[in-house]
């Protein structure tokens, strides 16, 4: 058991802890501090955490039925679920009152929603990786990072150091999405096929995740260190 | 495990992929920071001319508030004034001319009254439009009238020192705002400061000449009283209509105090 967990330890992929951890420990120390919108992205981190750990345990207790193979691809879809809602509703609470998306905010996580179920349920079953799913969860996000780039009307007269860190956020929210697409879309093709090439690909989503969660941790420690939030 | 041909193929396919949305998004990136900062600055622009219009604008009406005042001033005492002297001494002559009875000296009594009563609040409003003594003798004789007055109201002791001439102060029209700062000044505290003692300084040092106003009152929060205030904008549009700097120190508790600089 300890050995298993040492070996997690000691992967590659574990880089990605150096910053999520102190981020969700932050998330919940300064918790009544932060803005409605930066409540939505601490409860992002804990729910990344939990996926995370999740997935490095779940291969020691879960067996797919269909090839007897060690996974934790059903933590892929629960995964992919999650990100369908709260990147919406992350969005939808900076984005400016007029914002197509803000608008249609519910519309868009109840539709995402649904399109991630059906496609776990009729398409690419829980054991599968949900490359279709996941790759649509991208898109919008993407969508949504990219609007709120553009979003060049964002609030003139706001708190200058609030928008800063935001922008900062989402510039590594399209740098993640837009780097790690091509991983997902091609999940299917390179898994179980050329495990280097695989493990290349992952390595890269683990590096760009990596620097994803060190940006979001530098604009929480940014959030907290300001005088008046 | 060796690729095969096409599992290389999609790999290769994926980096690529991969390398070109990164760049892709950093390219995005820089254009919309590029672009948003541009806008900014732009915003920024606009607001500052709006704020150097506003201020063109309160300017604008204070002087034309000042020219005003002199023309009221000058027509009440000149045109009103003298008229009402010359009407009183026509009803002197007639009083003299007239039989006495004693309704009618009744009624000389209330119309002298009331003329001599009208003379003198037409001076007086006539000299708050414009002192005369700011006209005639200057700021110095000016601030020390109106210290005087301050004082015998007996509300708070005023001290008023100073170093330098008439002549220093250069322009009739520095003079007057200079005076209507001290005025405005003086107001606030009786008003709103419940202060012991004023203290006014006109100095000369070098080429630079300074009004120092102090209190020993409240004070007040600054922030929020440039949000609302229009009194001390207007001290502003003053100082700034002379070519001074106006800095204002206060704080709830620790009194209030403004220099005005020049030179």
């Amino acid at each position: 058991m300890w050995e298993d967990i040492w070996y997690e330890i000691n992967k590659f992929s574990a880089i990605i802890f150096i910053f999520l951890v102190p981020s969700c420990i932050l998330g919940g120390l300064f918790w009544r501090r932060f803005p409605p919108a930066i409540k939505v992205l601490v409860v992002f981190l804990w729910f990344d955490l939990f996926i995370e750990i999740g997935s490095r345990l779940m291969p020691y207790w879960v067996i797919d039925p269909t090839n007897k193979r060690r996974t934790n691809l059903p933590l892929v879809h629960i995964q992919t679920l999650g990100q369908i809602i709260l990147w919406p509703l992350f969005y939808g609470k900076i984005m400016q009152a007029g914002s197509i998306y803000r608008k249609y905010n519910q519309w868009l996580i109840g539709a995402g929603v649904l399109l991630v179920m059906l496609n776990t349920l009729f398409l690419q079953g829980i054991y599968t990786f949900n490359s279709y799913a996941i790759t649509l969860v991208q898109v919008v996000v993407i969508m949504l990072a990219l609007d709120y780039a553009f979003n060049f009307a964002t609030e003139f007269n706001a708190d200058k150091s609030f928008i800063k860190v935001l922008k900062r956020i989402n510039a590594a929210v399209l740098l993640y999405y837009c780097g790690s697409l091509f991983i997902f879309m091609f999940s299917n093709y390179s898994t179980h096929t050329w495990e280097n090439g695989y493990e290349l690909l992952w390595d890269i989503n683990v590096f760009l995740n990596f620097i994803f969660y060190l940006v979001v941790f530098l604009g929480l420690c940014n959030l907290i260190t300001k005088p008046r939030m | 495990m060796q690729p095969d041909n096409q599992t290389s193929d999609v790999v290769l396919l994926a980096g690529i992929g991969i390398l070109i949305m990164t760049m892709l998004a950093l390219a995005v990136l820089v254009y919309s920071n590029r672009a948003q900062r541009r806008l900014l600055q732009q915003q920024m622009n606009t607001q500052a001319l709006e704020l150097q219009h506003q201020q063109e604008l309160v300017q604008r009406n204070l002087l034309t508030q000042e020219e005003e005042r002199q023309r009221i001033a000058g027509h009440l005492h000149d045109d009103i004034g003298s008229k009402l002297g010359v009407l009183h001494l026509t009803f002197h002559r007639l009083n003299r001319a007239t039989q006495h009875t004693e309704e009618l000296d009744m009624m000389a009594t209330e119309i002298n009254d009331l003329i001599t009563h009208t003379l003198k609040r037409v001076r007086a409003i006539s000299h708050e439009l414009l002192p005369p003594t700011l006209e005639d003798f200057g700021l110095i004789e000016a601030i020390k009238e109106l210290s005087e007055q301050i004082r015998k109201t007996g509300a708070v002791a005023i001290q008023f020192t100073y170093n330098l001439e008439r002549v220093d102060l250069g322009a009739a029209i520095t003079e007057l705002h200079l005076f209507r700062i001290v005025q405005e000044l003086c107001n606030n505290t009786l008003k709103y400061a419940r202060a012991n003692l004023i203290t006014i300084e006109l100095m000369k040092e070098g080429d630079q000449i300074y009004l120092k106003y102090q209190d020993d009152g409240a004070g007040f929060d600054m922030e929020s009283i440039q949000r609302n205030g229009l009194g001390i904008k207007n001290l502003e549009s003053r100082a700034k209509i002379i070519g001074a700097q106006l800095n204002i120190k206060t704080a709830p508790g620790a009194g209030f105090e403004a220099m005005v600089s020049w030179g």
